[in-house]
């Protein structure tokens, strides 16, 4: 199954019924199974006139309850940035899978990058937290994607699923477990209608009071109370608002950080990275063991909020990082900022940007930093 | 200066149904001066000129209309349809 | 009164603004129909005409990012398509930023009812010049006199396929509340512009600061469609024409949905 047919099969099994889609290289191939499949589910495929106006539908369909989503690839993606942060405020669950490209701009739509892992985490204006996943395979566009809505229920807050050229075209088995042994969650409402309820600012997560239910909700991209009535003339109220919605997200981080790791007990270098970069390591590192070399793997599953601790603790006492990125930089400076004082940091792109990294490349880096 | 044909029709019928209607239910008008930002669109447009600007300052700060010939109010409700902000209204009393 | 929130009121619109006039002829309306306000879901933009259901309609209101309440309102009406969704919002708002998404809603044919009010300026944000300013107008970005020609946009909305298309200005309030009855009880995409007074933003640039002024210049100033058709393009300069431009059925895009749904459970 190829990669963004999975991702949308992964949409259905976790209850998505709203998909709004302007079409975009490489991510077209989501939007032609999600129209597919959603009509006999009674779900709404529907083609906006663009980005901006998919994002809004998905959006507004969230707040009548529905489980909703949009595929796009970077320049789709800067223009959803504006919308990405009225979901945020809002805290309205949604997910927004990008197949990244090669840019900036135009660039190669039928290349892969990854260069835009620091845009899926502030990319819109303002202070805020996010959730991003990074799937490595065509398994994960699926797993990921139900991870993705599951968490984006549970923490009121949209979720990008952050893939890329290869991993959204490739083809590989997937094995698509029976829908009652996925585990599915929704998003809390209130039991009672009526106004009583705070429907916002919750760092433990407010219910969700959905439109039509006879609960007056207010929703607004201002500045508001936990009310949802604006204000717009204390500072106080922006600072409880921002400190809110950040914690909501990085009080919860054990509960959202994903890694993979592997043999990194012993290990005296490591190689660091996520997307398809992380096919290439895992073959890299296996090699340098049977060489003889001490090497170690640990797969950001989670880009964002970047798990700190849980990476620090995977690095351990290794000696030297080396992190691959399909850029010039991005996830490796979240690295720099905790590696403990032992260790030191190096950054390895591919040979060529917008290609995977070449096994025997990495593989060399490993060996030289190992003697 | 033209007049809407519309409304000059809304003024007579209004005009003729008071004089119809006799001294038993006569129409009085109210305002909320809570509401009211004394822009003066009732006092414009009130067809029997019955609403003045007043002489005092309403609690937010805004001079609001007195009525200063009720026994002329047709009962047309212009005053209440064109207030922006639910500042007035008429009433029908015994 | 039962159908604003008590703890939202007093409502922020200047003195005189023309808002609370198209937002008591839309409350008529609603009583009119005797509809209920927990079916009803309001979605608004950014700018004056955005605070006209946001926060002070008792129902679900939605305050979008600027230019988009149409394709968030899309959503929600394809998502549950039983609940009556209604857009407010201006001139900068739908038809510049969020134009694209109104001629596509109307293309659409997709059941939501539009209230555009129109001011001819951007209100909020200090009086610049809008797409529906008149030509020469000085604005606080037109100092020397606007140089574009402005949208006439029952023309623009009908050209996309509006099945109910109608302008009225805040001094028709009769016409205003039928053509709104009209629009909250038919089915497919309905769209009104409603002219009205900023007597802050655009009165004062043009000697008319007071809102009767305004109000008296939109009177003497429409043409009832019918008469404007016998009338040359000079006679009609600087007029506004008001009426019902367009009302016909077609098919409205959830109702299509419905049929897809049904074949494909086959």
């Amino acid at each position: 199954m190829q990669g963004n047919e999975a991702c949308a099969r992964g949409a259905i099994a976790a209850g998505c019924r709203f998909f709004a889609f302007y079409p975009i290289t490489p991510a077209g191939e989501i939007a032609e199974q999600m129209s597919r499949l959603l009509p006999k589910l009674r779900g709404t495929y529907i083609q906006m006139e663009d980005e901006i106006a998919s994002i809004s539908a998905v959006i507004g369909a969230s707040w009548t309850g529905a489980k909703a989503m949009t595929a796009t690839s970077g320049p789709g993606f800067s223009l959803m940035q504006e919308n990405i942060g009225f979901a945020v405020v809002t805290e309205t669950p949604c997910v927004i899978v990008n197949v990244q490209r090669a840019g900036p701009s135009t660039g190669i739509p039928s290349l892969p990058m990854q260069g835009d892992v620091v845009q899926a985490r502030h990319g819109s204006h303002g202070e805020y937290e996010i959730i991003v996943l990074a799937p490595s395979s065509v398994q994960e566009m699926f797993t990921l994607t139900v991870e993705a809505f599951n968490l984006s229920e549970r923490y009121r807050t949209p979720v990008i699923v952050l893939a890329d050229e290869i991993i959204g075209h490739m083809r590989e088995d997937v094995a698509i477990p029976e829908q009652s042994h996925l585990k599915i969650i929704d998003r809390k409402i209130p039991k009672t209608p009526g106004e009583a309820a705070a429907p916002f600012l919750d760092e433990e997560v407010a219910p969700m009071p959905l439109f039509g239910m006879g609960y007056s909700v207010h929703v607004t991209g201002s500045c508001h109370d936990k009310f949802g009535y604006r204000n717009v003339t204390d500072p106080e109220s922006i600072d409880q608002l921002v400190r809110a919605l950040a914690n909501k997200i990085r009080k919860h981080i054990d509960q959202i950080a994903r890694i993979e790791t592997r043999c990194t007990e012993d290990a005296e270098v490591i190689v660091l990275t996520y997307g398809s970069c992380a096919r290439v390591a895992q073959y890299a590192v296996e090699e340098a063991r049977r060489h003889g070399a001490k090497a170690g793997f640990v797969r950001l599953i989670s880009l964002w909020p970047f798990a700190r601790e849980i990476v620090a603790e995977a690095i351990g006492d290794a000696k030297k990082v080396i992190v691959l990125e399909n850029n010039l930089g991005q996830i490796v400076h979240e690295v720099e900022r905790i590696i403990p004082a032992h260790s030191e940091v190096a950054f390895l792109p591919p040979e060529i940007i917008a290609t995977l990294h070449r096994p025997d490349y990495v593989l060399e880096s490993i060996l030289k930093a190992v003697a | 200066m033209i007049h809407d044909s519309g409304q000059r029709v809304l003024r007579a019928t209004c005009h003729q149904r008071a004089i119809e209607s006799g001294a038993t239910e006569m129409p009085k008008v109210r305002v909320n001066e809570s509401f009211c930002k004394g822009c003066k669109i009732c006092v414009e447009f009130c067809p029997m000129n019955i609403l003045k600007p007043g002489k005092d300052l309403t609690i937010r700060g805004f001079v609001s209309p007195i009525i200063v010939d009720e026994a002329k109010c047709t009962g047309c409700r212009i005053c209440e349809f064109y207030c922006p902000d639910f500042a007035i209204y008429v009433v029908k009393e015994g | 009164m039962k159908y604003i929130r008590e703890r939202a009121l007093p409502h922020t619109h200047c003195p005189g603004c023309g808002n609370g006039i198209v937002a008591q002829c839309f409350l008529r309306a609603i009583d009119r129909l005797g509809l209920d306000m927990s079916r009803m879901v309001f979605v608004s933009g950014i700018g004056c005409s955005g605070w006209i259901p946001s926060p002070f309609f008792k129902a679900d209101t939605l305050h979008t990012t600027h230019g988009r309440p149409v394709a968030f309102a899309s959503g929600v009406k394809l998502s549950r398509p039983e609940l009556n969704v209604v857009v407010f919002t201006g001139d900068g708002d739908g038809a510049a930023i969020g134009g694209n998404h109104l001629i596509h809603a109307a293309r659409r044919n997709i059941d939501l009812k539009v209230l555009l009010v129109n001011n001819m300026i951007y209100g909020m944000t200090g009086g610049e010049v809008a797409p529906t300013t008149p030509k020469g107008i000085r604005t606080t970005t037109t100092p020397f006199g606007n140089l574009e020609r402005p949208f006439d946009l029952p023309r623009l909305v009908m050209g996309a396929g509006a099945t109910y298309v109608a302008r009225w200005t805040t001094i028709h309030v009769g016409q205003l509340v039928a053509s709104m009855t009209k629009a909250l009880r038919r089915r497919g995409f309905s769209f009104i512009e409603i002219i009205s007074q900023c007597p802050v933003r655009y009165g004062r640039n043009v000697g008319m600061a007071e809102p009767e002024k305004m109000m008296r210049w939109f009177r003497d100033s429409s043409i009832p469609l019918a008469k404007a058709r016998g009338m040359g393009d000079k006679q009609l300069k600087g007029k506004f024409i008001v009426g019902e431009f367009a009302d016909f059925e077609a098919p409205e895009l959830t109702e299509e949905y419905e049929k897809l749904f049904k074949a494909t459970a086959a």
